[in-house]
């Protein structure tokens, strides 16, 4: 059995399955369909989470290899059921969201980016923000990343 | 035409709700011998009020990115006088109910960038017919006249006493109202929902991941399935070796699915396969790895001889498109003849969400369908075709799509899982991978543009004629074109070989008529020594001889005057919001396209590039758009952004090669997509000049860009760029 914490609560997985990307074991075994299938070899960004605070694509890294990782998901990104993480509202209000389909993976991506560098500049945001949206919602997505900074700042960081 | 009286219906809803539902509907919308009296709430309410005030509005149209639902449920709300806050938006599923009211491959279809354009009058009346049967309710209750009965904000408000009842609280009173034959509909002058920008409805279950795209969907008893297609069209499997995948866990069978035929849209019908059916998706996908298949050897065609075919091909018109003015009149003993050639690749769509379908056909007599569609109601034709049933017996369950930009109105991907399902006797899911969707696709048409110009002694077209041939009837479209010429000839050639599937790419044939046409006035403006802008908008005040006709728009010759107005409004508007003429940095390139979508919406943009010693940037972007009333600027703006990065990939990245028949593109790797760093800055100026309604907004913005972009690096470079991608050495 191979154990983690997916949003602070314990999973566990047999050997046999291991080589199952930790995106497939997240939307089929568990249910959680926020992160998204967009390309399965690491360029679209859709299945960004949080593995140990670090910003992963799920499709790259098989549940074989996550014993005692803790995983966050963008259904476990604010905390408490309902709260929403700054981002997520920054994302709302400036309506970032066109088919919606990438957003999950560019909010956790922006999440990860925002514990590195709390304010950062576009140039930071050029370089950490891989992630594609067909939708070409960039310069939305980089309104919205400056704008959660900012309230980040006055706000406090959630743990 | 349906009469308002008679296609509006009130019903109480159970616990003091109200709903207005699309009933009794005139005889050519009545389906199935169903008759005026079928009884109320056949279709799902269009609005529906609660007792508790919550404000339900159903829409035709679906929801991909563009902001349809939004945009449509504001319509309603404003006439409703809702509280937007109170206001939900509900996807309406497609059944037999639904079919008789929708138009044949109309309303219950989205694309074409038509949803606010067509629900604009529906969506105004229905909330108008419900505000009025509250008004009329609230002065029953009160027992006072009418007219001093005011609906705002989701209340009516009795305005000498300055009483006020809630939508809940008057609902179940509203519902006996008798319908209004014609409600009076609000001036824009008082406008206080359209107009404003408010956010997407849905957006809070993104930002959570909480929103089910069908991808996500999971149902009791599902089976999960993928499909292996064959590399080339045409091909068939001769055998193949499933020993290995059928040992995996979670396998349940393998099978071969048979293609089907050709039909309208389908040209080269739906390629079949082999079906792996299994417990999840992910054993599916590793199962897929130990499939050894033997296809059929099928001699493929190669995208890049294409154009060599198409410019042999040049002077043999399949069809006479348009001609005006005395034919080519012009080109003897013209002063000056100007000609160039314009190539537009193949293109994939790049969905992020990749195709996905669940389909229930157990019984093989009715058929559930679960699945992202821009187009309900045509699939649901195409099922019932393909499988030998009637329309009646399908119902389709409508998702939020993850893209669509033309490619769901394609519905080979439910015809593959309705037909894994029959073979399977099950529910399945079928999903494609992001391999399948770049090499299965329906893609934007492969064409190449012919132009020639002759030019009068003052540097005017004189005569214009545009020889054009495309892998699809659409190609080589005819032009609308608001720049004035005193000859005319447009001939196109459907070429009917093309290797691989055809299909609407976002912004269609504007896409490939707008670029050859907005860089060839570039050159001849160059040619002359004219500025660009300068050029453009003289010829535009240039008259087009009295014959000049356009078979898709009738009204054409009597819209001309106003169209040439607009054109040249939104090009002036541009060169003022650039700064067009301020001279800029000596590797920088300004370059101007502009265009009207549909003769209705209309764009100019500037594009500024940063030419270097190792190619070019694409710096900034100025967006002039005339799209008449603005139904939400911030929707309509996020548009356009969307847009000019929808036109900039293929520019940066080129389009899809086949190679032998198959395509050679099959992940992010080799068909990248713009990205952060790639998106310029945007200016974006949104006006309504002459008070127009709303026009769609969903893809005009695309069609400048490419040219423009070809334009601007002209401009810093003296090179001309006529094809994608455009790069400089
Ligand atoms: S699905 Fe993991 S990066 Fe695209
Ligand atoms: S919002 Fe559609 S792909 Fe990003």
């Amino acid at each position: 059995m191979i154990q983690f914490d997916v949003n602070r609560r314990r999973v566990s997985v047999t050997e046999a399955d291991g080589d199952m990307p930790l995106l497939w074991f997240l939307r089929e075994s568990l249910g959680l369909t926020g992160t998204k299938y967009g390309c399965g070899i690491g360029l679209c960004g859709a299945c960004t989470v949080h593995i140990d605070g670090r910003a992963v694509r799920a499709c790259q890294r098989p549940v074989g290899t996550l014993a005692g990782a803790s995983i966050t998901t963008i259904e476990g990104l604010a905390g408490g059921a309902g709260a929403l993480h700054p981002l997520q509202r920054a994302w709302m209000e400036v309506d970032v969201p066109q088919c919606g389909y990438c957003q999950s993976g560019q909010i956790m991506a922006a999440a990860a980016l925002l514990k590195s560098v709390p304010q950062p500049g576009n140039g930071d945001i050029n370089t950490h923000m891989t992630n594609l949206c067909r939708c070409g919602s960039y310069s939305r997505i980089r309104r919205a990343i400056h704008r959660a900074a900012g309230q980040l700042q006055s706000e406090g960081e959630p743990s | 035409m349906i009469s308002r009286r008679r296609f509006l219906r009130a019903a109480g809803l159970a616990g003091g709700g109200f709903a207005l539902s699309l009933a009794g509907a005139a005889p050519t919308a009545v389906s199935a011998g169903r008759g005026d009296d079928a009884g109320p709430g056949l279709l799902g309410p269009l609005i529906e009020v609660s007792e508790h005030g919550a404000v339900l509005i159903r829409v035709f149209k679906q929801e991909m990115g563009q902001g349809a639902q939004t945009g449509i449920a504001m319509i309603a709300a404003e006439e409703l006088e809702a509280d937007w806050n109170a206001v939900q938006v509900r996807r309406l599923d497609f059944s037999r109910e639904i079919e008789g009211y929708a138009e044949e491959w109309g309303r219950f279809g989205t694309g074409g960038s038509y949803s606010v354009e067509s629900e604009w009058t529906l969506m105004r009346t229905a909330g108008a017919s419900a505000r009025e049967m509250l008004r009329r309710a609230a002065a029953a209750r009160w027992r006072v006249d009418i007219r001093d009965c005011i609906a705002r904000n989701g209340f009516v408000i009795h305005r000498p006493s300055g009483r006020r009842l809630g939508y809940g609280e008057l609902a179940a009173a509203a519902a006996r109202q008798p319908v209004p034959a014609d409600p009076p509909l609000k001036h824009p002058d008082d406008y206080s929902i359209i107009g404003r920008s408010h956010p997407g409805l849905e957006n809070r279950a993104i930002v959570r991941g909480t929103l089910r795209y069908s991808i996500d969907e999971s149902l009791p008893d599902m089976l999960h399935a993928v499909l292996v297609r064959p590399p080339v069209r045409g091909s068939r499997p001769l055998s193949f070796d499933a020993r290995e995948c059928r040992k995996l866990a979670g396998i349940e069978s393998v099978f071969a699915v048979e293609p089907t035929a050709r039909d309208a849209m389908f040209d080269k019908g739906i390629p079949g396969g082999i079906a792996i059916v299994g417990h999840s998706t992910w054993a599916c996908l590793k199962a897929r790895r130990l499939l050894d298949v033997e296809w059929s050897p099928v001699e493929g065609g190669d995208s890049e001889s294409l154009y060599r075919i198409f410019d042999e091909l040049r002077e043999i018109p399949d069809v006479e498109r348009q001609t005006a003015g005395r034919q080519l009149a012009g080109f003897d003993g013209a002063e000056r003849v100007i000609e160039a050639a314009y190539q537009n690749p193949y293109m994939a769509h790049g969905l992020m969400e990749p195709l996905c379908a669940i389909a229930d056909f157990s019984d093989r007599k009715h058929l559930q369908i679960w699945a992202g569609t821009q187009s309900p109601q045509y699939s649901a034709h195409q099922l019932a075709a393909n499988f030998a049933i009637d329309k009646a017996a399908i119902t389709i369950h409508n998702y939020r799509m993850g893209g669509g930009y033309g490619r769901r109105y394609f519905c080979d991907f439910l015809i593959e899982a309705a037909a894994i399902s029959r073979a399977l006797g099950r529910k399945v899911k079928l999903t494609w991978t992001r391999e399948d969707e770049i090499r299965f696709g329906a893609y934007h048409p492969l064409r190449r543009d012919h132009y020639r110009a002759a030019l009068d002694a003052d540097g005017n077209i004189d005569s214009l004629a545009l020889s054009s041939i495309s892998t699809h009837e659409w190609g080589g479209g005819e032009m609308t074109y608001f720049y004035g010429f005193n000859h005319l000839h447009v001939n196109s050639h459907h070429y009917r070989d093309s290797p691989v599937q055809w299909g609407s790419w976002r912004s269609v044939v504007k896409h490939q008529d707008t670029f050859s046409r907005e860089i060839f006035i570039d050159e001849i403006a160059r040619a002359v020594g004219a500025d660009p802008i300068d050029y453009r908008i003289a010829q535009t005040r240039r008259p087009a001889p009295d014959d000049y006709r356009s078979s898709h728009n009738d009204s054409l010759e009597a819209q001309l005057p106003q169209l040439k107005r607009l054109q040249v409004r939104v090009l002036e508007a541009v060169a003022e919001l650039s700064q067009w003429r301020r001279p800029r940095p000596k590797n920088t390139g300004l370059g101007v396209a502009v265009s009207a979508y549909h003769d209705r919406s209309f764009c100019a943009q500037v594009v500024e590039v940063e030419c270097g010693e190792t190619g070019y940037r694409v710096v900034r972007v100025y967006v002039v758009a005339d799209c008449g009333l603005i139904v939400n600027p911030n929707l309509v703006r996020g548009q356009i952004e969307s847009s000019v990065l929808w036109g900039l990939t293929p520019v940066l990245y080129g389009g899809i090669d086949v190679v032998g028949g198959a395509v050679r593109q099959s992940n992010f790797h080799d068909m990248p997509l713009a990205t952060m760093v790639d998106c310029p800055e945007m200016r974006i100026e949104l006006h309504d000049f002459e008070g127009r309604p709303p026009a769609g907004v969903g893809e005009f913005a695309v069609v400048p860009v490419a040219p423009a972009i070809s334009n601007a690096i002209f401009s810093a470079t003296g090179r001309r760029l006529r094809g994608f991608p455009m790069q400089l050495p």
